[in-house]
């Protein structure tokens, strides 16, 4: 009756499903500011939004601009008479160098890796349900995950790399430490993960990337540009499209149509995030999309806890969540910070198993955006 | 951006829930009380029928004017107000007088759950505080000797309570088909623990606190039947006699009056048990598990201050 834990092994391998190119991309401005006006011509690798922390959102192709609003970016591809940008040559760079590249060129990832390190894990787990994307990435793209592996290990010369594998894999990759995992969510999550490893939680001098950072890596050290196209499920299917490539016709051209009041999930079945427009394109960022027939919704309710303890049973940070979600309801954040509510990894299984439907998880993210406000760092 | 924009549902992760919900729980719940009431009309015939009326009704009509007077929108279809009126029946002796049912379930109503704002938030089981009050007024009429005259059934307790352990002619099988002299829903010590295994399979009753319960009752009551074995009856005896079982099955499958983590309900159930066995060696009263049940409770709030350290901290 109580199915805590979900396999999430790697199963069949998918090819990669060939999309068109659209002649239209479009770019979500969520965050970002525009930095191109309407009519600019742009080349690929152009920078054309900007976020505060300098993150930016750069032009996938050669195009011009056809219109900028407050919401997004629409490109017109086609060729433009502008010089296009060289590619840069990544590893011919000195090492200090490289890393500011690669976050120059989108890889913004490498700016949160500590300098002092022992061990990186690249997690080749899924930290969701409803995934499929990794095996195609090993049969497809092994050259580019190598490519991704080779410029690591020469960032990190000193670094242990070790990969973090579902028991289920035959896959590898060349020299790579391998280390197997029952592919059991939420083992498979970063935290959780690190701590298997390591034996220790939140251990320090450790890190943790994705299978799709060096993925992500790899193209860049190849390209020498910003990335062009980014590989995501699409349901059931595993796609690489274009950067930019709007959402609506991606899901149309995977035969998944979307009817008023179906939903779009980006990010994982767990926990991602529903979209409230779909004629946006996809960023390098997204890793999946999901399209939801409103029949298949879940139900939620905004019941009264019933202190079932489901939630606290299943916590895999061992927090009590039947009262840090009352303690959320009544905004009561200090308890919150008592009760060791920035733990929480958000892996959703509270809310999965609640009784009493009611909406846990983002309970909890309320109760954690508001926590933090009270942090002495805050003020 | 392009012109017609089509209207997306959105709503909070995860996208996926659990297939069983409180609602679902509350009908397994009703299920399995619904089987004892079925055997106690088998054993007792009408009268456990017109008890078990008078004291739905009552709670049901009980709770509805709660709701009204709380100003809250009624909640009378989870049947929990039909659940804690059949329970309520079934702690007491057939041919206990109807205004002291009706009486009895409305306190369960009022004082056992509307005080604290509804099912989720009793902490004690809502018929425990019930028969509790109910059996501190009226004793005389809770004890199926004194009530049921016309029977040549024996009471198990009331022949251990006044003659001994040794005196005791009924057997393990008089208790399993139910030739015994007892409350409405404690007949048959066969039904009750097939409902028990029903509700430990649909994880109704917490398998912890069953455990604990038990391994206390079988511990404490072993150590006063070594202390003197004529007088008190062994584990086994007392965990088949009386509403030992009946009160684990119907007091202790509750949500908010039990721990919310396994080992502070499996301590739960342990102290449970052993306040039962107290109870009934060192008071007057034959039967002592929904009090005991009902006195385990007070330390729910200690027992969930243990708690496993949270991810990566240090307390």
């Amino acid at each position: 009756m109580r199915k805590k834990f979900f396999r999430v092994g790697y199963g069949e391998t998918h090819s990669i499903r060939a999309v068109s190119s659209p002649a239209t991309l479009v770019f979500p401005l969520e965050g970002f500011a525009s930095t191109v006006k309407k009519k600019e011509s742009v080349v690929r690798g152009d920078v054309i939004a900007s976020a505060p922390n300098a993150t930016y959102i750069y032009a996938p192709c050669d195009g011009v601009v056809t219109a900028v609003t407050e919401n997004a970016i629409t490109i017109e591809k086609g060729t433009v008479e502008k010089e296009p940008r060289v590619p840069i040559s990544i590893q011919s760079l000195p090492i200090e160098e490289q890393c500011a590249m690669l976050a120059e060129l989108g890889f913004t990832k490498i700016r949160s890796l500590p300098k002092l390190q022992i061990t990186i894990v690249i997690n080749a787990l899924y930290t969701d349900l409803g995934l499929s994307y990794i095996p195609a990435l090993f049969t497809e793209e092994l050259a580019v995950l190598e490519k991704g592996i080779e410029c690591l290990r020469e960032l990190f010369p000193a670094v242990q790399i070790v990969m973090a594998m579902p028991t289920d894999s035959t896959y590898s990759l060349r020299g790579m430490e391998n280390v197997y995992i029952e592919p059991m969510y939420p083992h498979t999550i970063d935290e959780l993960v690190l701590a298997r490893i390591t034996g220790k939680e939140n251990p320090h001098g450790v890190s943790c990337l994705q299978l799709l950072d060096i993925w992500h890596i790899g193209k860049l050290v190849m390209e020498g540009l910003p990335l062009s196209e980014s590989i995501l499920t699409v349901n059931e299917y595993t796609v690489k499209a274009m950067v930019g490539h709007p959402i609506e016709a991606l899901l149309e051209e995977c035969g998944l149509p979307v009817e008023s009041g179906d939903a779009v999930i980006m990010n994982g079945l767990l926990r991602g995030y529903p979209l409230a427009r779909i004629d946006t394109g996809i960023l390098p960022s997204v890793f999946s999309l999901h399209r939801m027939k409103k029949e298949t919704f879940p139900v939620v309710a905004e019941d009264p806890c019933v202190s079932c303890g489901a939630c606290t049973a299943v916590c895999p940070a061992r927090l009590r969540v039947h009262l840090l979600n009352q303690y959320a309801e009544r905004s009561e954040f200090e308890l919150c910070e008592e009760e060791h509510i920035f733990a929480c990894f958000e892996c959703g299984l509270c809310d999965y198993v609640c009784l009493a439907k009611r909406p846990l998880l983002q309970y909890l993210r309320y109760a954690k955006h508001n926590t933090v406000k009270l942090l002495p760092m805050a003020n | 951006m392009v012109g017609e924009q089509k209207q997306l549902s959105v709503f909070s992760a995860p996208f996926m829930k659990a297939p069983y919900s409180f609602t679902k729980v509350l009908r397994e719940q009703f299920f399995a009380i619904v089987l004892l009431f079925l055997a106690s009309i088998y054993f007792w015939g009408t009268v456990a029928i017109v008890m078990a009326s008078v004291a739905v009704i009552t709670a049901v009509v009980v709770e509805a004017i709660c709701w009204k007077l709380m100003g809250q929108k009624q909640r009378l279809t989870d049947l929990s107000a039909v659940c804690i009126g059949l329970s309520f029946t079934l702690f007491l002796p057939a041919g206990a007088p109807l205004w002291l049912v009706a009486l009895g379930a409305s306190f369960c109503i009022i004082f056992g759950k509307m005080v604290f704002g509804g099912i989720a938030y009793t902490p004690f089981s809502p018929v425990a505080v019930g028969y509790g009050m109910v059996s501190v007024a009226w004793t005389q009429y809770l004890s199926p000797t004194d009530v049921i005259l016309a029977t040549e059934l024996l009471d198990p307790l009331a022949e251990l309570k006044s003659y001994g352990v040794d005196s005791l002619s009924l057997t393990i099988t008089d208790f399993i088909v139910g030739n015994q002299l007892t409350v409405l829903g404690g007949a048959s010590l066969g039904v009750i623990l097939v409902v028990l295994a029903y509700m430990l399979l649909r994880k109704l009753l917490r398998y912890e606190v069953a455990l604990g319960y038990v391994i206390g009752i079988t511990l404490v009551s072993y150590v006063f039947y070594m202390q003197d074995p004529a007088l008190n009856a062994p584990p086994m005896l007392f965990l088949s006699t009386g509403t030992v079982l009946l009160s684990l099955l119907l007091l202790m499958s509750g949500f908010s009056s039990i721990p919310t983590l396994p080992l502070p309900r499996f301590l739960y159930g342990l102290c449970a048990g052993g306040i039962v066995v107290l109870i009934r060696t060192y008071t007057s009263a034959f039967d002592g598990a929904p009090l005991g049940i009902l006195l385990a409770s007070f330390l729910v709030p200690y027992l969930d201050m243990i708690r496993s350290r949270p991810f990566g901290s240090r307390r």
